[in-house]
């Protein structure tokens, strides 16, 4: 439970010291979605989900490739397999931000039915 | 004074009371501490508004609803040591370690803004800077440690940054003008000595990131090969964790650093940069183009010069805090407890130290103000990120027995990484800063 709440509060930490940029990606995904929406489009969107998990993929990829150098570190001392499994998981949040960002744009993308 | 124990106040505290101590059952000590609370009317001072002093005056302020927090310090920057020697090494702009003491003060203690001058333990009270005689039901003093730069003759803290002298200590200032010296020298090669005292220091750690990230500065800016470096122990260790030690002094092998053990800076000429180190053999002399130096460190002059500092043992000579290392507690007045650098227990005086005897000092505290025997115990948990290049680190967390303890099962004490270096560089921050604020 210790180790529970001093995760917990060293991302809310985290977030609080870099909170320009996450109110960035929010009010960004607040008007991405809200173009969506006023677009007249249907929010659920099969096919953009499709492309969108498509996109997020190979954006895990390139961002765990990247996220090394992106912290002041580099491949070299990715060394076992905690750093391995942290480097897809954070990758992998941050492909999420992207999965959110992309799929609105996908979705307005296509024809109106 | 005291009137009534720590008890519950109907149902819901009881209720909360239960929790905490199941949670203390299931989760440990900080968990159950946040649910703790006394209806006493205590007065508690705390004697320094540092990293221990906030972090308790927050937790405090919470547990004591009817009682009264008073913090005692005038100092209005707080600043994050950890960070020093990622400013000392060029990574950290000198900002990024400056807060102020007043954005984590909890706003229902009361804050003198003055210096405890004088301890006064027989009649509960102390004794500021300014004169002011402020009584107390119950101590904890959290005053850090003091800085001996003048214990090595020749030593002039305004020179750090010019003459090839460094020292990541001193203060956020100090440690961005050594980076100018270490810069220079980065490119220019030359004797570089680096030195580790006989007293117990502020993170112990530091002095060896110092030189590791010296190193790694070399490498990049091309001086590696013009390079001659020693690290002078004053200790027949340099690190007091076996496993890492050895690690440590052979690492340095490999890069061409030479460790001499048992070699003591007492001396310096800045104009002629010289140092002097006393060894088994005599005193020995050597030029330098860098030199980086780790003051003796020792309780500060008030806690010194007072009842509560030890009087025989390891920790005398210093004059360190006299406190139980099992509950913080003081060996003679049990109305005062003792939290952070300003202790005499072995091993901790890191950060990490302070965020885990924050909630036994609370916890025992409590008790006492209760009327109980303290019953929470600190293990001596404390931390050291060991940085090891730019981009790498090993994460050591440990015991008074020096024994590791990592927090998570998952992170390798003895494998240098990079998650260890994201760690440092990136979360342990904003998790001091939840410290301050008494969250974890």
């Amino acid at each position: 439970m210790n180790n529970i709440n001093l995760a917990f509060f060293m991302m809310v930490g985290w977030l609080q010291m870099n909170l320009a940029v996450v109110l960035t990606i929010v009010v960004l995904l607040a008007a991405l979605y809200g173009a969506l929406l006023v677009s007249g489009r249907s929010l659920f969107n099969g096919r953009a989900f499709g492309r969108g998990l498509i996109v997020a993929v190979i954006a895990w990829v390139v961002l765990a490739a990247m996220l090394p150098a992106m912290t002041g570190s580099s491949w070299q001392f990715v060394s076992y397999s905690t750093d391995y499994v942290m480097l897809a998981l954070m990758s992998a949040g941050l492909a999420g931000i992207v999965f959110l960002a992309v799929y609105p744009l996908l979705a307005m993308v296509r024809k109106k039915a | 004074m005291v009137s009534n124990p720590m008890r519950p106040d109907g149902g819901r505290r009881n209720f909360l009371l239960g929790s905490a101590a199941a949670l203390a059952a299931l989760a440990g000590l900080e968990s159950a501490v946040a649910g703790m609370r006394s209806d006493k009317k205590a007065h508690v001072v705390i004697a320094g508004g540092g990293a221990a002093g906030i972090s308790l005056a927050n937790r405090l302020s919470r547990a004591l609803p009817n009682g009264k927090v008073t913090v005692i310090d005038a100092r209005e920057p707080h600043y994050y040591w950890p960070g020093l020697t990622l400013v000392a090494t060029g990574l950290w702009p000198k900002d990024k370690v400056l807060e102020k003491t007043s954005d984590f003060m909890p706003s229902n203690v009361e804050w003198v803004k003055d210096m405890v001058a004088e301890f006064d333990p027989q009649n509960n009270a102390v004794v500021t800077k300014g004169g002011q005689k402020i009584g107390y039901d119950f101590l904890v003093v959290a005053m850090g440690v003091e800085y001996n730069y003048g214990g090595i003759e020749g030593m002039d803290v305004e020179a750090i940054g010019s003459h090839g002298l460094s020292s990541v200590y001193h203060s956020p200032d100090k440690a961005e003008a050594s980076w100018k010296a270490i810069q220079k020298y980065s490119v220019e090669g030359g004797n570089g000595l680096f030195t580790l005292p006989t007293t117990p220091i502020r993170c112990a750690g530091a002095p060896l990131k110092m030189t590791f990230l010296t190193i790694d500065r070399l490498r990049q800016n091309g001086g590696l090969s013009k390079a001659k470096i020693e690290f002078h122990s004053g200790l027949g260790v340099v690190f007091s964790i076996p496993f890492h030690n050895d690690f440590v002094v052979n690492r340095w092998k490999e890069d061409g650093v030479t460790t001499k053990f048992k070699s003591n800076l007492k001396k310096v000429d800045i104009g002629s940069r010289k140092a002097t180190f006393a060894t088994e053999q005599g005193d020995v002399e050597l030029g330098y183009d860098l030199l980086h130096v780790v003051p003796p460190m020792r309780a500060p002059e008030p806690v010194r010069k007072s009842a509560l500092a030890w009087t025989e043992g390891p920790f005398a000579a210093g004059g360190w805090l006299s406190v139980d290392k099992d509950t913080l507690q003081h060996t003679d007045f049990p109305n005062v407890f003792g939290c952070g650098d300003v202790n005499g227990t072995p091993r901790g005086k890191t950060a990490a130290t302070v965020k885990l005897s924050v909630p036994v000092v609370v916890a025992n505290l409590l008790s006492v103000i209760d009327g109980k025997e303290p019953g929470a115990s600190f293990n001596g948990y404390t931390s050291c990120p060991l940085l090891t290049r730019f981009g790498a680190a090993m994460l050591v967390e440990f015991d008074y027995d020096g024994k590791l303890i990592p927090t998570y099962s998952f992170i390798d004490p003895k494998q240098e990484s990079w998650f260890a270096w994201v760690m440092k560089e990136q979360m342990l921050k904003p998790t001091y800063l939840q410290m301050l604020k008494g969250n974890v």
